[in-house]
């Protein structure tokens, strides 16, 4: 069937499949829905990573809040937009370093070279994020699929996720190779771009 | 069977059947070690971060962060023609067109032309137009919320194409800086 896009239009969302320089671009544009597309795609991460360094439920929302909001005042010049997650990885790990050392996170024990940046351990995170952003860049039902054998910490079952799915129990197997490979296939693609 | 680890945590798959005959199938494929390798630094990957559901309060927050939501005008849009019901002026359509329909929604800032296309009995394609009052058009981000989910940006002059929808009640808006309109339809003939 011939396309009846009108000139000059163009997808921004099918659920989060809009590329980050797109809404990027549509936030600088005064666009909150792109801005909320943002939000929804990286909330995860963002709060994640307080979480997985040690703060409480109340810190890593603080964290996330100033990570988004420097996000939010560095839109004009994030140079590459794809590369987003990574950029946020970053920022979130900062963030962290910086309450530790200013006594935010006073609980956690602090032994000095953690007051430093650990480049390994962001590289670790920076990576994880990369896997978690080409994940987001797949189709349903392959997102909700490899999110929920990957990243859900409630490590969901293969009948839990078939009822997720609205999908046969017996159709997980097949399905999951077939989304590991469209999995690896951006992975690759991106790593070579 | 050390090497199998990741698969094996992977795809929960090798507990009660036969691993060394698995095993010995997955060896013998060419790609099985960069295979392996390569799930297993997913895997890696994938345990450094578990990411937990983040609460809907935080959630919010986060979503608030852009100013101009707060300041946005939200405004409902009532019809004021559907074709499917006021078949008077349905004449004024070609033969070819009769399954097509025509809706029209107003609201304070703007007026939303829709145009729904059957392409299968369960299947429309939408098209639309918004309207801006005076003299000024503009883009705007259309959304339609119901069993399917879209959002598309519209060109400069308010003219929009969503594709082919699911037959349903939607739950759509068009959104520019200033102002959003909302309105319900039902997709279908």
């Amino acid at each position: 069937m011939e396309s009846r896009r009108p000139e000059g239009t163009e997808v921004v969302a099918v659920q989060a499949r809009a590329t980050n320089a797109q809404l990027i671009r549509r936030c600088l544009d005064g666009d909150p829905e792109a801005w909320s597309v943002l939000v929804d795609k990286y909330e995860r991460l963002v709060y994640a990573i307080p979480l997985r360094e040690g703060c409480d439920q109340e810190q890593a929302r603080d964290v996330a809040q100033e990570t988004f909001s420097q996000l939010l005042a560095s839109l004009a010049s994030i140079n590459e937009p794809e590369s987003l997650a990574s950029w946020l990885a970053t920022v979130c790990r900062r963030e962290v370093w910086r309450r530790r050392r200013n006594g935010g996170v006073t609980e956690l024990e602090l032994v000095e070279e953690q007051l430093d940046p650990a480049p390994d351990f962001v590289d670790g995170y920076v990576h994880s994020a990369e896997v978690y952003d080409a994940v987001q860049m797949l189709p349903n039902p392959c997102r909700s699929l490899i999110f929920g054998l990957f990243f859900d910490p409630t490590e969901p079952d293969y009948a839990t996720l078939a009822v997720q799915l609205g999908r046969p129990l017996g159709s997980i197997g097949p399905l999951r190779g077939r989304c590991l490979g469209q999995l690896r296939t951006i992975m690759e693609g991106r790593a070579a771009s | 069977m050390n090497e199998l680890g990741p698969l094996d945590r992977l795809a929960q798959k090798f507990g009660d059947g036969d691993p060394d005959q698995l095993a010995h199938a997955l060896r013998s494929r060419p790609t099985f070690q960069g295979d392996l390798t390569w799930l297993s630094q997913l895997l890696d990957a994938a345990e450094q971060l578990p990411m937990p559901d983040v609460p809907a309060s935080v959630s919010a927050s986060l979503h608030d962060l852009m100013p101009s939501r707060r300041d946005l005008r939200m405004e409902d849009a009532a019809s004021i023609h559907d074709s499917r019901r006021d078949t008077v002026l349905v004449g004024a359509r070609g033969e070819q067109h009769l399954d097509g329909w025509t809706a029209a929604f107003s609201a304070a800032s703007a007026d939303v032309l829709i145009d729904g296309d059957p392409t299968t009995a369960d299947q429309t394609d939408i098209s639309g137009h918004v309207l801006v009052r005076g003299d000024e058009s503009r883009a705007f981000t259309v959304r339609a919320t119901g069993d399917h989910n879209i959002a598309v940006r519209s060109n400069e002059l308010g003219l929009f194409h969503l594709g082919s929808l699911p037959n349903g009640v939607y739950e759509m808006s068009a959104r520019c800086p200033e102002f959003e309109v909302q309105w319900s339809i039902e997709v279908g003939s």
